[in-house]
């Protein structure tokens, strides 16, 4: 208790006490010393005085004697033991009282124990007559004690002043470092207020901890000014940046408190308030990124949300043209590969029913020429089946949650007989993971894309075969070790009727695309010699 | 022409001579202060040089008057009494105490003493002045002669001081029980040291006497003589006289035919 009193205590209070305790403390040590070298010397100097006052006053003190002039010798005593170093004094005769210097306590003629006059010390004074008178001195009993009390005044009246001196002295050295610690103080305050004229950057005469530390203080204090007026003017040039972009960027904090808004050509339409509302409905910060339309008044806008750290970034787009070009520009594609596909149709149709043509005009048709005739069918109803199926992929009436790991099986068991006459080693790594999808349609992709990939492998090649999420996002990846897709075909190659294999039909990856593209996903390709990936992706489900 | 001029010498050696004032310490509180002013009073005022000779007790006084060593002296009754032919004496003056020359002599003890008489002091310690003193050794003797006692039995021990201030402080340091002092140096006492005098009482009052004459040689001449008794009577006509005669305890100075010792 007594610590943490002390410790409450003021610095000025808590010096002076230190300083008074040392003072204290050596003057007590310095005192005791001193007072027992002089108790010692006082020894010394009360005997030789009391020597010198029996001889120099031994005569008197006979001539008195004899007269028997008591009140002489009373006064002779009396004046004796008025002093420090003589408690008592006295005079006898026979051990019978002459003198006293304590009269009331040893009245005349009284008579003294041997005990009491062996206390003092006795000088022998002969007055004849068989009489001896006794000169007996009791000295006083001189300590540190009765030294300390008989100066007690005189050190209590210098514990005063050193208190007092004490005490001054503290405010002082208590004044100076809180002056300077006030400083501190008030600079801190300032920083913090941004008030960076009002630094108070004052010099000390002291060059202690205290002054090392406040300048210090004013140093980091520019510094920090420094780098707030440089973050600043970084900041105006990134926000002048970000609002010359004709894009939307919202950050909000995990609690969707706005932390910062470019200015945008898109206030108009959409505010912070409506993304705001747009995520928390759609739960679209459930994943660390995410990309989704919003229609709006006509126009439809891109939102692409990233998380970091414990912000939202998102950005808004509007992307109503671009999805009138991309509209045109279907239109327009599909209406090119409508000529195209006419053009091949027509070059197909036309291979097919050539020998038909030829044995039209024949009078006499053999057997050999039914079969010609035969085969030349056959192969136009395969044709046009196969062109039916890329026309109308099949679908579901409904799209599922679809387990993609589980269609990836189902697919690999069909095909288990191929893989295993082509010699395939089969590398698979399937998650489970779900996205709502067409799950016959899925199983032509997969299919689609491990035929391909046999293909391509060739005898005893590999395949890998995966699917997996991330994020919101779930993926099927098929990878060949084969020589790869040239370049220079990788942008054709999902355009219907494109076919590198002597009998391929062309529509397989045209086909894949078609129901990727249905389905809302994507599909990608990353070839090099010795290695293909085809990457579908889907949105997926928890 | 000679003769006058003679004359004229002798009077200015008269009027220029020192003179020789006789003080028993018995008689006065030993305050040699006081003294002195009395003395530069009575130089001033007698236009004379006078100063103090003192004597331990009046014996040594009778014998400084014998001796022509001392002009004029403050003595007790018994020594005027004596000394009167062989040291060829008269009266110059008496001290006057409450309007009268007259003086007692008292029996004094410690405040808390339970002392009423003289007679209570029976086997105490008892101080006595000078043994030739009147108030301070013979008035007390008598007393108990009187009652049929000697005082050398009465008491226990009879401490002589020799002085009766020192009486007084061998009462206030109670080595004895009690004293026999002169009323006027009690006074005087008191005038001094009045703190000290708080711690005494007066026991008992024997007395009146005819106070202490002061006396001088027949042979002063006559002008001397006056005008010494005139400086004495002058003490009271002024306020640094007065505080002298305070502290002598005496009220005036002044002449009386009607004493009788």
């Amino acid at each position: 208790m007594i610590k943490r009193w002390f410790f409450s205590l003021p610095i000025s209070t808590k010096l002076a006490l230190s300083f008074l305790v040392v003072i204290f403390s050596f003057a007590l040590i310095g005192g005791a010393t001193i007072a027992m070298i002089t108790n010692k010397n006082i020894t010394q100097t009360t005997d030789r005085f009391i020597r010198l006052t029996y001889e120099n006053n031994r005569e008197y003190l006979l001539k008195n004697l004899l007269e028997d002039n008591k009140w002489a010798l009373f006064k002779f005593v009396d004046s004796i033991s008025d002093n420090e170093i003589i408690s008592e004094a006295l005079l006898s005769i026979n051990d019978k009282v002459v003198a006293h210097s304590h009269p009331a306590q040893y009245r005349v003629n009284s008579l003294l124990s041997r005990q009491y006059l062996q206390q003092g010390q006795n000088f022998t004074i002969d007055i004849g007559s068989d009489k001896t008178a006794v000169l007996t001195i009791f000295k006083n009993p001189h300590n540190i004690y009765s030294q300390v009390l008989s100066n007690i005044k005189s050190i209590v009246i210098i514990f005063i002043f050193m208190a007092l001196g004490s005490w001054l002295f503290a405010v002082f050295i208590s004044r100076r470092i809180l002056d300077r610690l006030k400083v501190a103080s008030n600079n801190i305050d300032v920083i913090k207020k941004g008030e960076w004229a009002k630094i108070d950057t004052k010099e000390f005469k002291e060059k202690d901890e205290i002054t090392v530390l406040l300048n210090s203080m004013n140093t980091m204090a520019q510094d920090i000014k420094s780098n707030i007026e440089k973050i600043e003017h970084l900041k105006d040039f990134y926000h002048n940046v970000l609002s010359s972009f004709e894009l939307m960027v919202i950050v909000f904090k995990s609690d969707f408190k706005t932390v910062y808004c470019n200015k945008n050509t898109l206030a108009g339409t959409i505010n912070t308030d409506f993304i705001k509302d747009f995520c928390i409905q759609n739960k679209i910060t459930e994943y660390e990124k995410e990309m989704v339309e919003i229609k709006k008044e006509g126009k439809t806008f891109l939102l692409n949300l990233n998380t970091f750290k414990d912000n939202f970034i998102v950005t808004v787009s509007d992307i109503t043209e671009l999805k009138e070009l991309e509209k045109k520009y279907s239109t327009t594609k599909s209406l090119a590969m409508l000529g195209e596909m006419s053009g091949f149709l027509s070059h197909e149709l036309k291979n097919i029913i050539s020998p038909l043509k030829l044995l039209i005009g024949a009078k006499n048709l053999d057997q050999y020429d039914i079969e010609v005739m035969g085969r030349s069918i056959k192969n136009m109803d395969a044709f046009i089946n196969n062109f039916l199926t890329f026309a109308k992929p099949p679908q579901n009436e409904n799209a599922q949650q679809t387990n993609l790991a589980q269609g990836v099986e189902a697919v690999l068991f069909l095909l288990s007989t191929k893989l295993h006459q082509c010699g395939i080693s089969l590398h698979k790594q399937l998650e489970t993971c779900f996205a709502t999808i067409y799950s016959k349609a899925f199983e032509i992709i997969v299919l689609n894309l491990v035929l391909n990939a046999i293909d391509a492998a060739g005898k005893s090649g590999t395949i890998g075969i995966s699917t997996y999420q991330e994020g919101r996002y779930v993926y099927l990846e098929v990878i060949d070790n084969g020589c790869g897709v040239p370049k220079e075909v990788q942008d054709t190659i999902f355009e219907p009727f494109f076919t590198t294999k002597t009998n391929g039909s062309g529509l397989g990856l045209a086909l894949v695309v078609r129901i990727v593209d249905d389905m809302d996903g994507n599909i990608a390709l990353e070839s090099k010699e010795g290695q293909t990936r085809f990457t579908v992706v889907f949105k997926g489900e928890k | 022409m000679k003769l006058f001029i003679s004359l004229l010498l002798s009077v200015n050696l008269m009027i220029a001579k020192e003179l020789f004032f006789g003080i028993t310490t018995v008689a006065v509180v030993k305050n040699s202060q006081t003294i002195f002013e009395l003395t530069d009073f009575l130089s001033q005022a007698a236009k004379t040089q006078i100063t103090p000779k003192f004597a331990k007790d009046y014996d040594e006084m009778k014998l400084m008057l014998e001796k022509k060593e001392v002009d004029f002296a403050y003595v007790c009754g018994a020594t005027y009494v004596e000394a009167k032919d062989s040291a060829d004496l008269e009266i110059l003056t008496f001290p006057y105490f409450e309007g009268k020359p007259l003086y007692y002599s008292l029996v004094i003890a410690p405040k808390e003493s339970n002392a009423r008489s003289l007679l209570d002091f029976e086997n105490t310690i008892y101080a006595y002045s000078d043994p030739k003193s009147n108030s301070g050794a013979l008035v007390p003797s008598c007393k108990l002669r009187s009652m049929g006692r000697h005082y050398d039995s009465f008491f226990e021990e009879v401490i002589y001081t020799y002085d009766h201030s020192e009486s007084i402080e061998a009462v206030l340091k109670g080595f004895v029980d009690g004293a026999s002092v002169d009323s006027l140096v009690y006074e005087s006492y008191k005038q001094i040291n009045p703190t000290s005098t708080e711690k005494l009482k007066v026991i008992q009052k024997m007395g009146p006497f005819q106070t202490t004459p002061v006396v001088i040689r027949k042979d002063i001449d006559p002008q001397v003589k006056k005008r010494v008794q005139k400086a004495f009577h002058s003490l009271s006509a002024t306020d640094k006289g007065r505080q002298i005669l305070r502290k002598f305890g005496v009220e005036k100075f002044a002449y009386t035919n009607d004493y009788d010792y």
